[in-house]
């Protein structure tokens, strides 16, 4: 079958990454914006992140740190003249924008699609806000926070009759970097086919519906979750769920399908409970008090040997489980050694860190990240000279405050 | 940036992915939902399922979730024939997606070295558990299991209470998004090379990729065990409980302060730069919020600009305006299930956009369309079916 090739740069074979020779400006101020530029620079693009003053905000957070390596800074005071001049000149030059400001603050400061894509009308401009750029909830600001607690990801967590949770995991705003990220290289495929730049947007809102998948529906006769209004916060499921060991350590156990279902029957010596037609709908439906029978059961068992015992007969009847255990022991998990995921960047300002890789991996086009997260305004004079501004008209710039070194 | 090469002669693409086929050889959820999250851009998504189906058909509405938009095929991989049915397939396709079991898929002859060979062209995507190589690689993979390991259970529960179970399934969706992610790149590359690669990510990665902030270790630093605070991190970012309900507050910023000193009428300056006035803090804002309905508060949060939000429930979330014009809320009709409301695209294209029309097929509903427009003949496919090769 013959493949369409890209229009834009067939032919391309010197490629070190998927997004050599692209150019991200991140504008962006919170964890989304960052992560999804990071996300595309790990995979080759340079990343220029334009800041203003507030850029000192995030320095020392080491998890800020981490979002924004290998990003070259310009620092821009937009209030400056000339400052805009060389904003603009940035946006002529690259090929992607992410920005995360509320739809009304990105018009008023003049960094909205229509205005960008006017100077550059081939752009991938990627808006990510709280809510949504239009609606109801448009001009409300909110951050990962207020969005969980808007989208239900807090109340659902111990259910409707219950105090609510703080997620400690950010899913509004991973879930809206991952989304913004795949619609970028998706919006960039079609311009590769056709030559068009466009808007897309992945709010927060979206992030945290995608994330939360299966618990957000509405059908005839299925509303809100199943799982009831008070949740154990172990597990609802039997089959699926916190034990403790004799240890004081916890295990889970996940049997996700009714081969498992019977591989655990074997392992605990339930099997009667295999051949007995009330269960025949295992592991996701039994009867209210066989779900009990069968958590009490295994409550009691799991709770004579310790985790290491158990981690091992389990892996020995292959029966999916996995010790709850802190992240430091994760840190040093031997799948986690062997998968190459932890890398060591050396940051001028914290030290030497361990973080993430990159965390897709395309064959032949490996991702590679180019180093540490920059200094406030380090690279502004380096980017504008590759654009072609002058060493005098560089200096200008520093000189009256509108690019900040 | 690149240089406009010329136009001319090429029609608009409608979606993103308008002309992508792509064959599903995945079940479960991040596996499925990969593919999903390409029928939403408007590839063409075959789901090949086993003459039995995805194992997680039965779990009604999350399988609708994971499979929107799709066709579904059943084949027998393996049976010869069936293999033979699944190569015709690959000729003809863009992009393959698989999450089995490391090893399974080379055992089914459905590798990315086999079917590489058939057709070079093709974007090759695993979904798998652990990764391809070390020593979990043949273990058996669920959401929970990641997120027991990786010491999200343990922080959620924090210093005073035992691990717990978090109800956002962390690895299943962030490792889908990853494997679109990584599709989007494979057909970007293959766009300016000229050639389909294979590409890869894991439920490991994933549920990494939703904690990558506290993946980051700084000087062998020990990662703390989260105090007992339950509703939040600190008096300015977290629940309270109002006089019928509870808001969340997301302030974290001076300014924000200040517009939040402003909308309660209290300037509470002193205690939060005092040390050790946390608490202090937050049970000074316990009384106030507990002064007046989740109504008032908001009403009076919003017009000072606070960042701030009721603490919904799903059933909250079925008529929201917002999750409408979002594309958030959209009504099908599932064969199974019959009128059912589920997210649709996940994100919003002003040229492009998604696509938010059909629910999940029943289980071999395209057999026999999609055999068709490979060129079998009825007789052909009588004949697979008699032999239980399709169905």
């Amino acid at each position: 079958m013959e493949i369409a090739s890209g229009i834009l740069t067939p032919g391309l074979l010197n490629m070190d990454s998927v997004l050599s020779g692209y150019t991200v400006i991140d504008l962006s101020r919170d964890m989304a914006g960052a992560y999804t530029s990071m996300l595309l620079g790990d995979m080759g693009a340079t990343v220029i992140k334009v800041e203003a003053g507030e850029g000192r905000g995030w320095r020392g957070d080491a998890r800020f740190h981490h979002w924004n390596r290998g990003k070259k800074s310009v620092a821009l005071d937009l209030s400056v003249e000339g400052a805009r001049g060389a904003l603009e000149a940035i946006v002529k030059s690259g090929d992607v924008v992410v920005e995360d400001c509320l739809a009304r603050e990105a018009r008023e400061k003049g960094l909205d699609y229509e205005t960008l894509s006017g100077l550059n009308p081939l752009l991938v401009y990627c808006a990510i806000p709280p809510f949504g750029e239009e609606g109801p909830m448009a001009d409300r600001p909110g951050n990962d926070g207020v969005v969980s607690a808007y989208s239900a990801l807090m109340g659902n967590q111990n259910g409707a009759d219950m105090a609510p949770e703080y997620i400690t995991v950010p899913g509004p705003s991973c879930g809206a970097a991952f989304i913004a990220a795949y619609s970028i290289v998706s919006a960039l495929y079609v311009r590769e086919m056709e030559g068009v730049g466009q808007k897309v947007e992945a709010p927060l809102l979206n992030g945290s519906i995608v994330m939360q998948g299966s618990s957000f529906f509405r059908g005839d006769g299925m509303e809100g979750d199943p799982d009831g209004d008070s949740r154990d916060p172990r597990g609802v499921k039997a089959a699926y769920r916190l034990y403790q060991c004799s240890d004081g350590k916890w295990i889970f156990i996940a049997c996700g399908n009714d081969a498992f279902w019977g591989k655990l029957c074997i392992a605990m010596g339930m099997e009667e409970f295999t051949a007995n037609p009330r269960f025949q709908d295992a592991p996701w439906h039994f009867e209210p008090e066989d779900e009990l029978t069968i958590k009490a059961f295994l409550h009691e068992k799991i709770g004579e040997e310790t985790q290491a015992y158990w981690l091992k007969h389990f892996d020995e009847h292959d029966v999916p489980a996995a010790p709850a255990d802190h992240r430091d022991e994760f840190l040093v998990d031997p799948q986690v050694q062997s998968d190459g995921i932890l890398m060591q960047i050396d940051d001028p300002m914290l030290g030497v860190t361990t973080q993430l890789g990159p965390l897709v991996s395309v064959a032949g086009l490996e991702g590679a990240v180019s180093g540490p997260a920059p200094g406030l305004g380090e690279h502004g004079v380096e980017v504008l000279s590759g654009l072609g501004f002058g060493e005098e008209e560089c200096s200008k710039l520093v000189a009256s405050g509108a690019l900040i070194c | 940036m690149f240089e406009v090469g010329g136009v001319g002669g090429v029609d608009l693409l409608k979606h993103p992915f308008s002309n992508v086929k792509v064959i599903d050889l995945a079940s479960y959820i991040a596996g499925a939902l990969c593919p999903g999250l390409l029928a939403d851009y408007g590839a063409d998504v075959i789901k090949v399922e086993s003459l039995t189906g995805d194992p997680f058909r039965g779990l009604g509405p999350g399988f609708q979730d994971w499979n929107r938009g799709k066709r579904s095929i059943c084949i027998d991989l393996k049976a010869e024939a069936g293999r033979e049915v699944l190569y015709r397939l690959a000729e003809d396709a863009d992009v393959v997606v698989e999450n089995y079991r490391p090893g399974v898929s080379k055992r089914l002859g459905v590798d990315y070295e086999t079917l590489s060979k058939i057709n070079p062209n093709l974007v090759y995507c695993s979904v798998s558990a652990y990764g391809q190589e070390g020593p979990y690689r043949s273990k058996p993979g669920f959401d929970p299991l990641l997120q027991a390991r990786s010491g999200a259970m343990v922080h959620q529960g924090g210093k005073t209470r035992p691990p717990v179970f978090l109800v956002l399934a962390i690895s299943d969706y962030a490792a889908a998004c990853l494997g679109a992610y990584g599709v989007a790149l494979g057909l970007l590359a293959r766009a300016r090379t000229g050639r389909g690669r294979k590409v890869e990510t894991s439920l490991l990665r994933a549920c990494m990729a939703m904690q990558s902030g506290r993946f980051v270790v700084v000087k062998r630093e020990k990662d703390g065990t989260r105090e007992a605070d339950y509703a939040g991190e600190g008096p300015g970012y977290r629940a309270y409980r109002t006089s019928d309900g509870w808001i969340f507050l997301g302030v974290r910023s001076e300014e924000e302060w200040v517009r939040l000193e402003s909308s309660v009428g209290r300037d509470l300056k002193e205690m939060r730069n005092g040390t050790g006035s946390e608490k202090a803090l937050s049970e000074t804002l316990e009384i106030t919020f507990a002064s007046a309905t989740s109504a008032e508060w908001l009403s009076r949060l919003e017009a000072e600009l606070v960042p701030c939000a009721p603490v919904q429930q799903v059933t909250d979330l079925y008529e929201d305006p917002q999750m409408k014009r979002n594309g958030l809320s959209v009504d099908y009709d599932a064969t199974d299930l019959g009128p059912i409301t589920l997210r649709g695209a996940p994100a919003i294209f002003s040229k492009t956009p998604g696509v938010s029309e059909k629910a999940a097929p029943s289980l071999g509903e395209h057999t026999d369309e999609a055999l068709a427009e490979l060129g079998y003949s009825k007789r052909d496919i009588q004949g697979l079916r008699s032999s239980k090769t399709v169905g």
